[in-house]
């Protein structure tokens, strides 16, 4: 059975803990920076994927660190998160490609350049 | 509101693991709570409510496919019991022609095999895969389980493939296709639970199975009571609905604080499943008049009900399993 493609939101997470682990506002802030501003998490939808990514074992707690008096979590991509990643990231990348190909823009991207 | 006003609505463990964290997400991003925040907070109460972000635990997947071929089972079993009694009543009451043209008693009534052919050898079969799941081999009483249940579905639909067809009655085949939703509840939560999930442990498979005979047992006499009954000599029903309620929320807060939510879970699915299949196998048929359909079909709802309360306060109590072993992680001051 096919497995089910994530959701902009869930890959753009994955992607900001992939570089290093990340308390929740870093996490807000890393996928602001990433989707160029376009997406800003709120912070329920952040725990809700915090937590379905944690039961499906792709995403794990690392640490706990005490930050002006107050406790912040920091979540860590797990290796089966990371080969999801890279899985989600060819088969959009193979979409996007096949999609600006159909359009022609790659084709006249090419001409314009020589 | 404030924020932490809105984060209430999350289950309490779910809270005390992530409310200052989210408070503080919240503070440093500096948004205002819009409806945009409400609606995702009101989704993480309802996703974390139900388990695994929606999902049925492996546990409630074992618990219902239990129950559920235990009802078949008892189902089953209860025919095969019917049937023997009327070939017993009936051993010694065969006749045949002797060559003189006299009727003569025979006494040879019934035999065994003709007895389980007029109760269908499939269905007894559910009797045997209540036992492996008794065993805990999943995976036998799958395969058996299918096997059953395709013969029990061809059965069914013999008449519809049949030239027929045209003759059938749309009330049977009805009948056959809401029979059919017990075994696919049974074998679809079997084939749910991961391969390499343990199963729950002996005594809470047995005491499923046992509590599963008892509803069906005590489901006779409730679906009995009908409305007269309920209402008392002065004409007014409010103390009997006042006595049904209080047992009702006894019940809700014994289940949220005692069991584990896997149950209550059991008793939301086979209750919405007895709204849509009917009776239950093993419990009486009063579905031969309007008021005995609306009667099993509000009993139904009712259990269902109850049990979606007892579910959704029980989960708010309890941590999943995957962050159960959370706190032994290591801590870092950072100042």
């Amino acid at each position: 059975m096919a497995r089910r493609s994530l959701s902009e939101q869930t890959f753009l997470i994955l992607t900001a803990l992939a570089a290093e682990p990340l308390h929740g506002y870093g996490i807000v802030q890393s996928t602001l920076a990433l989707s160029d501003g376009e997406v800003t998490l709120k912070v329920g939808t952040l725990y809700g994927a915090l937590d379905r990514l944690c039961a499906d074992g792709l995403v794990e707690p690392d640490r706990e660190e005490t930050h002006q008096g107050r406790a912040r979590r920091y979540y860590r991509i797990t290796d089966s998160g990371m080969a999801r990643l890279v899985a989600e990231a060819k088969r959009r990348s193979r979409q996007a490609d096949a999609a600006l190909r159909r359009t022609g823009v790659v084709a006249r991207a090419g001409e314009a350049s020589a | 509101m404030s924020y932490r006003r809105l984060l209430r609505v999350l289950p309490t463990w779910y809270q005390e693991r992530y409310a200052d964290e989210m408070v503080e997400v919240h503070r440093a991003t500096g948004a205002r709570v819009g409806p945009g925040e409400v609606a995702a907070t009101l989704r993480l109460a309802v996703s974390t409510r139900l388990g695994r972000a929606g999902r049925p635990s492996t546990t409630t997947l074992w618990f219902v496919a239990l129950a559920a071929v235990t009802a078949l089972a008892a189902g089953a079993a209860l025919s095969t019991v019917s049937a023997l009694q009327v070939r017993l009543d009936d051993a010694g009451r065969g006749w045949q022609m002797d060559p003189s043209g006299r009727l003569r008693e025979t006494g040879s009534g019934w035999d065994a095999y003709e007895l389980l052919a007029s109760v269908g050898l499939y269905r007894v079969a559910w009797i045997v895969v209540l036992l492996l799941l008794l065993c805990g081999s999943r995976r036998a009483a799958l395969v058996l389980g299918l096997v059953t249940a395709a013969l029990d579905l061809s059965a069914g639909l013999g008449p519809l493939l049949s030239r027929d067809s045209a003759f059938l009655e749309v009330a049977l085949a009805r009948s056959d296709v809401r029979a059919a939703l017990l075994p696919v509840l049974a074998l679809g939560a079997l084939a749910l639970v991961g391969r390499e999930a343990p199963a729950p442990a002996a005594r809470r498979r047995a005491a499923v199975s046992a509590a599963t005979v008892v509803a069906l047992y005590a489901a006779g006499p409730l679906s009995a009571v009908s409305g007269a009954m309920l209402v008392w000599g002065d004409g007014t029903l409010w103390p009997t609905t006042a006595v049904a309620v209080a047992l009702a929320a006894v019940f809700v807060i014994l289940a949220a604080r005692c069991l584990d939510p896997a149950w209550a879970a059991t008793v939301f699915v086979l209750a919405l499943t007895a709204v849509l299949a009917g009776p239950l196998p093993g419990t009486p048929d009063r579905t031969g008049g309007p008021d005995g359909i609306a009667g099993n079909v509000l009993l139904a709802l009712a259990a269902a009900a109850l049990a979606a309360l007892a579910w959704v306060a029980s989960t708010g109590r309890r941590a999943p399993a995957h962050l159960a072993g959370e706190s032994s992680r290591r801590r870092v001051a950072a100042g």
